[in-house]
C-alpha cells in the first residue's frame, strides 16, 4: 500500500551495492584498491588529451560492457548506461534480492544524473552537423537524456514502482537516495538508487574545464582537497548503484547483507551566485545540521565524516568551516576522509560512491584514506585520514556533498542491529554479535 | 551504372555492426522475420536508416512498415538499385 | 497532515508567453504550431514546431541572465517571476531558508550544448574539439541543475533544490517532488514547475528516425491533432511553467488566494521499452488510481482530465485505455483534452504547463479542448473536448503525463476543501 505521505514505521535500509570505480571493477576489487590507497586516476587514455589543460581522470579500464549486457543493448546506450546497469545488477546480486519474485510495483528505480550520454551523444551529434540530420539514429532519442539509465534499470528487471530521476550534479547522489527513502517511506518495498556518471570525452571535458575547477597539474596527484597545493579537481566515471530496502520487507524475504540505514537527510542551496563561492558556510553547515536532525542524533555520535572534498582553497576553507559550525567540538576530533582522492569527482557517481564507502567502513571497521593530502592546509583543524587506512569502529557516518551552482546535502548513514558485526578494529577476537542501536 | 547486388551477406553485416548481433545469432534462414530475430521498431529504423545512408535506398514511410523479413529488405534494396541503374 | 496549496502561477508558451495569454491561448482553441523558424529545417522529416515568441528582457531577465542561461532556464526564471507576483509573496522578506526549488527537464542544455559543440567542433569536422573556442558558460549546458540552481539564485532561495528529469513526464514529476517537500517539511514553499526549449537540430532530429513527430510540414497549424483519426505524431514544442506550491496552513494564514491543493500524485513505469506503449494502458491506470487513493478520491470526483495526448498514434490509444481502466465508466462523462493540439510536446516542460492550466481550468470553471480534432478514431472514443472549450464546475482535475523510458504518471489538483 503506497501511502501519501512518509510512514514512521519504515525503516529505509541499504541491502547490496554494485560499484564501478577507476580503481576497481565490483566491491570487492574496489575496496582492497581503496583501503590499500591504491588510485585509478592517470593520463587520458579514452583519447588523445594532449590538446586539453586538463588530461588526467580516473578512467575505469577494463570494463567490458558485454560481460554484462548483451551486445544489441550496448548499440542502444550510452557507456553511462552500460555501467549503471552492470552496477545495478551487482547490488541486485550482492544483496541476494531477484526482482522477478517481487511484485513488479513493489520496486522502483531512482538514480541521480548529471550529464548523461555524452559519448553516445557526442557521436551522434557529430553525425548530424557532419553528415547531415538524416545521419542520426534511431537510438539517439533514448541514449543520451538523463533519464535512460533509469529507464533501461526498470526495463531490465521489471521494476514498475515510482522511477525518478534527480540532478543536482555533484550533490545528486545524495539527493537520489534521499528521495528513494522518500519512496519507501511512502510504502515501495525496494528502490534501486545512486548513480553513475561517465563524463570522459573530448566535448564532455570541454564543457567541464570551463568551470574552471579542474586542476591542469599533470600529475595523478592533482587532485588534493584541504590539502594547502589544491589547485582543482580531476573529473572520474563510474560510480555505485545501491539497493534501498524497508528494512521488514528485507528482513522478511531473508535479507542478510543490510549495511546500514538512511537515517537522516538535508538539503540546502546557497542560493547565492550561479558558481561564485558563497560569502559563508551557513547553508553548508546548515545541510549537514538539518541532516543530524532529520536523524536526531548529536555531532559526537559521528564517526567518520566523508567529506565533499572540492580540491580548491575557497571551496575547501567552507567545508571545514561548515564541519566546525555543524559538528562542534567533535570536529576536531572526527574522522575526515575524501577516497575520491582516488576516483575523481564523478558526478552522480561521486556522492553514490562515498555513500558506498561510509557503508562498507561500518562493515569492514577500516576508514579509507584521503591520498595526496601531504600538506593539509594551515588552520584546517580537520583530522584527515591520510597515507594510509585507519581501523575504527564506524557506527555512524556523515556524507557530504555539494553540487555545482550551490546546491549542499549531507546523508547520515547508521549500522543497525540486522548488520553483520564488524570485525573488532583491535584485531583481538570478535566477542559480540550484537550491536547496540 | 554496375553494383554487386546486396547479398546476404551485406545485411548480416549489418545486424552484427549496427544492430549489435553476434555472427551466430544470424540465422541463415532469409524469411526469418524481424520480429522472430527479436529486432524491436527501433532496431528495425536503425537497420533502414543504415540501408538508406550506406547503400543509397530510400524508404518511405509505407515501404518502411512493409519490410518484414531479411529476405524483403534485400529484395527492396536490389530493386531501388536496378531502378536508379536503369535511370 | 502538510497539504500544499498552489498560489501562484507563471507561464512561458507558444502563442501566449504569459499566464493569461497562455489561458487566453487555450480557452479560444487556436494552435500555435508553425513552420519552424529558429532553424532552417528543409532537411528534416518534421519541420513544425510550436515556438514561444519570447523576449527575455521583457519577461524580466538582465543581460548578464540571458547571456549566461540557456533558453529553457530563461523560460523557468521568466516562469517563476510571474508565478511568485502572481502568489503576492515578497520573497526576501519570507524566511528563505524555507523555500524550495523543484524543476523539471528532459533534455536540459541541449540547445546551448549543440549552438557550442558547432563552434568548438568547427562544425562537426573534428571529434577533438577545441576547448577555445568554447564560452564560458558551456558548463551551464552541460548539467541540467543549471535550472534549479538559477532560480534558487534568481529568488536567494536555500531550501533544498534539485531537477527532476524524468524524460516526457519531468514536469508532473518536478512537482510531485516539490509536493513532497512540503508535506515532509522540507520546505513551506517550492518553486516548482518545468521547462524545456528543444527545439534545435539535435533534438528535432532523434525524433525523425522514429516518426514520433509529425511530418504534416504543409499543415503545420493544424499538424498537431491528438485523438484524430489522422493523428501522425507529436509537435514539438517548447516553453515553461512554474507554480508556487505552498504549505496550505501558511498560505491560508496569509490569506493567499488558493487556486487549488495537490491532492494526489503518483509514478509508475511500465518497465516494457524505451520508447513503445502497450494498447492496454495498465500502468498509467495504475499511476492513476494510486493518485486517487491519496485524495480519497472516486472516480466520480473527477471533473476533468488533462490527457498527455501527444497524438502519436500509439500514445492515444495507449492513454484512453488506461483512463477507462481508472475511471471506469466515468471516463465517458467528463471532458479529456490534450493542450499539446495547441502548444505542441514540449517534452520535459508540458507537464508543468499542463498543470497550470489544469490549476486555470478549476479557477475559471473552463476545460480547454483539443484543437484539429475532426475526425474521430473509434479507438479513441472518449469526449475529448472537439475544437470548443467546455464550460463547467471543475473542482478536481486529473492530468497524466507518459514518456520515453517506462515513465507514466498522474497528478490530481482539487479545489480547496475546508
Amino acid at each position: 500500500m503506497i501511502t501519501s505521505v512518509p510512514r514512521r514505521d519504515r525503516r529505509a535500509v541499504i541491502t547490496g551495492i554494485g560499484v564501478i570505480a577507476p580503481n576497481g571493477i565490483g566491491t570487492d576489487a574496489w575496496w582492497a584498491a581503496t583501503t590499500a590507497g591504491t588510485s585509478g586516476i592517470g593520463r587520458i587514455t579514452r583519447f588523445d588529451p594532449s590538446r586539453y589543460a586538463t588530461q588526467f581522470a580516473g578512467e575505469v579500464d577494463g570494463f567490458e560492457a558485454v560481460d554484462y549486457i548483451a551486445r544489441r543493448l550496448t548499440m542502444q546506450t550510452d557507456r553511462w548506461t552500460w555501467m549503471g546497469l552492470a552496477a545495478a545488477g551487482m547490488a541486485l546480486d550482492d544483496a541476494s534480492f531477484r526482482p522477478a519474485e517481487h511484485d513488479p510495483y513493489s520496486m522502483g528505480v531512482i538514480t541521480a544524473s548529471s550529464s548523461g550520454g555524452n559519448e553516445f551523444g557526442q557521436v551522434e551529434i557529430q553525425a548530424l552537423w557532419s553528415k547531415g540530420a538524416s545521419h542520426v539514429g534511431a537510438y539517439q532519442s533514448i541514449a543520451w537524456f538523463y533519464a535512460a539509465t533509469t529507464g533501461q534499470i526498470s526495463i531490465r528487471y521489471g521494476m514498475k514502482g515510482a522511477c525518478g530521476v534527480v540532478v543536482s550534479e555533484g550533490a545528486g547522489g545524495l539527493d537520489a537516495l534521499a528521495h528513494g527513502r522518500r519512496a519507501v517511506l511512502r510504502g515501495v518495498d525496494t528502490i534501486v538508487s545512486g548513480g553513475v556518471e561517465a563524463p570522459i570525452g573530448p566535448y564532455a571535458l570541454t564543457c567541464q574545464m570551463a568551470t574552471g575547477r579542474l586542476s591542469s597539474i599533470a600529475e595523478a596527484t592533482a587532485y588534493r582537497p584541504f590539502d594547502e597545493r589544491a589547485t582543482g579537481y580531476v573529473p572520474g566515471e563510474g560510480g555505485a548503484i545501491l539497493l534501498i530496502e524497508d528494512l521488514e520487507s528485507a528482513r522478511r524475504r531473508g535479507a542478510t547483507s543490510i549495511y546500514g540505514e538512511i537515517l537522516g537527510y538535508g538539503a540546502t542551496h546557497d542560493g547565492h551566485h550561479p558558481w561564485s563561492l558563497p560569502p559563508d558556510a551557513r547553508q553548508l553547515t546548515r545541510a549537514v545540521a538539518l541532516a543530524l536532525r532529520d536523524a536526531r542524533i548529536e555531532p559526537e555520535e559521528i564517526d567518520v565524516v566523508f567529506a565533499d572534498g572540492a580540491g580548491s582553497r575557497g571551496w575547501d576553507d567552507l567545508e571545514e568551516q561548515a564541519l566546525h559550525a555543524a559538528l562542534g567540538a567533535h570536529a576536531a576530533n572526527v574522522p575526515v576522509s575524501v577516497p575520491k582522492t582516488m576516483t575523481g569527482r564523478m558526478y552522480a557517481g561521486g556522492a553514490s560512491l562515498d555513500v558506498a564507502s561510509a557503508l562498507f567502513s561500518m562493515r569492514h571497521g577500516v576508514i579509507p584514506p584521503a591520498v595526496h593530502v601531504d600538506r593539509p592546509a594551515a588552520g584546517c583543524g580537520l583530522d584527515i585520514v591520510r597515507e594510509a587506512s585507519r581501523a575504527a569502529d564506524v557506527r555512524t557516518a556523515l556524507v557530504v556533498a555539494r553540487g555545482y551552482g550551490g546546491f549542499n546535502s549531507a546523508l547520515v548513514l547508521r549500522r543497525t542491529s540486522d548488520c553483520p558485526s564488524p570485525p573488532t578494529p583491535t584485531g583481538g577476537p570478535d566477542e559480540s554479535s550484537t550491536l547496540h542501536l | 551504372m554496375n553494383q554487386a547486388p546486396f547479398t546476404y551477406d551485406d545485411i548480416k553485416h549489418i545486424l552484427v555492426e549496427r544492430i549489435g548481433f553476434t555472427a551466430d545469432e544470424v540465422p541463415d534462414d532469409v524469411d526469418t522475420s524481424f520480429r522472430e530475430l527479436g529486432m524491436d521498431s527501433l532496431a528495425v529504423v536503425e537497420l533502414q536508416l543504415t540501408l538508406q545512408q550506406d547503400y543509397h535506398v530510400t524508404i518511405p514511410d509505407e515501404d518502411a512498415h512493409a519490410m518484414v523479413t531479411l529476405r524483403e529488405a534485400i529484395d527492396y534494396v536490389n530493386r531501388q538499385r536496378l531502378v536508379a541503374g536503369a535511370a | 497532515m502538510r497539504r500544499t496549496a498552489i498560489t501562484g502561477i507563471g507561464v512561458v508558451a507558444p502563442g501566449g508567453v504569459t499566464r493569461d495569454a497562455f489561458w487566453e491561448t487555450l480557452v479560444s482553441g487556436r494552435s500555435a504550431t508553425r513552420r519552424i523558424t529558429f532553424f532552417d529545417a528543409a532537411e528534416f522529416r518534421s519541420q513544425i514546431a510550436a515556438e514561444c515568441d519570447f523576449d527575455p528582457q521583457a519577461a524580466g531577465l538582465r543581460p548578464q541572465e540571458v547571456r549566461r542561461m540557456d533558453r529553457y532556464v530563461q523560460f523557468a526564471v521568466a516562469a517563476a517571476i510571474e508565478a511568485v507576483a502572481d502568489s503576492g509573496l515578497d520573497l526576501a522578506g519570507e524566511d528563505r531558508e524555507r523555500v524550495g526549488v523543484a524543476l523539471g527537464s528532459a533534455v536540459g542544455g541541449t540547445t546551448l550544448l549543440e549552438s557550442e559543440y558547432v563552434a568548438v567542433s568547427d562544425g562537426g569536422s573534428d571529434w577533438l574539439v577545441d576547448p577555445d573556442y568554447a564560452s564560458p558558460h558551456v558548463y551551464q549546458g552541460f548539467v541540467p541543475s543549471a535550472l534549479a540552481s538559477e532560480v534558487s539564485v534568481r529568488f536567494g532561495a536555500q531550501g533544498p533544490s534539485a531537477v527532476v528529469s524524468t524524460g516526457c513526464t519531468s514536469g508532473i514529476d518536478a512537482i510531485g517532488y516539490g509536493h513532497q517537500m512540503i508535506q515532509d517539511g522540507e520546505a513551506d514553499i517550492v518553486l516548482s514547475g518545468a521547462a524545456e526549449s528543444g527545439i534545435s537540430p539535435i533534438s528535432m532530429a532523434c525524433f525523425d528516425p522514429i516518426r514520433a513527430t509529425s511530418a504534416r510540414n504543409d499543415e503545420a497549424h493544424s499538424a498537431a491533432r491528438p485523438f484524430d483519426r489522422e493523428r501522425d505524431g507529436f509537435v514539438m514544442g517548447e516553453g515553461g511553467a512554474v507554480l508556487v506550491l505552498e504549505e496550505l496552513g501558511r498560505a491560508r494564514a496569509r490569506g493567499a488566494h488558493v487556486y487549488c491543493e495537490i491532492s494526489g500524485y503518483a509514478g509508475r513505469g511500465n518497465a516494457f521499452h524505451m520508447t513503445g506503449l502497450r494498447p492496454d494502458g495498465l500502468e498509467m491506470s495504475e499511476a492513476i488510481l494510486d493518485a486517487m487513493r491519496q485524495g480519497d478520491h472516486v472516480p466520480a470526483d473527477i471533473d476533468y482530465v488533462n490527457a498527455h495526448g501527444s497524438g502519436t498514434r500509439q500514445n492515444d490509444v495507449h492513454e484512453t485505455a488506461a483512463i477507462k481502466r481508472a475511471l471506469g465508466d466515468h471516463a465517458y462523462r467528463i471532458p479529456v483534452s490534450s493542450i499539446k493540439s495547441m502548444v505542441g510536446h514540449s517534452l520535459g516542460g508540458i507537464g508543468a504547463i499542463e498543470m497550470a492550466a489544469c490549476a486555470l481550468a478549476i479557477e475559471h470553471g473552463v476545460a480547454p479542448p483539443t484543437a484539429n480534432l475532426t475526425q474521430s478514431d473509434p479507438e479513441c472514443d472518449l469526449d475529448y473536448t472537439p475544437l470548443v472549450a467546455r464550460r463547467l464546475p471543475i473542482d478536481v482535475a486529473l492530468s497524466t503525463g507518459s514518456g520515453f523510458g517506462g515513465f507514466q504518471s498522474a497528478m490530481i489538483l482539487s479545489r480547496e476543501a475546508a
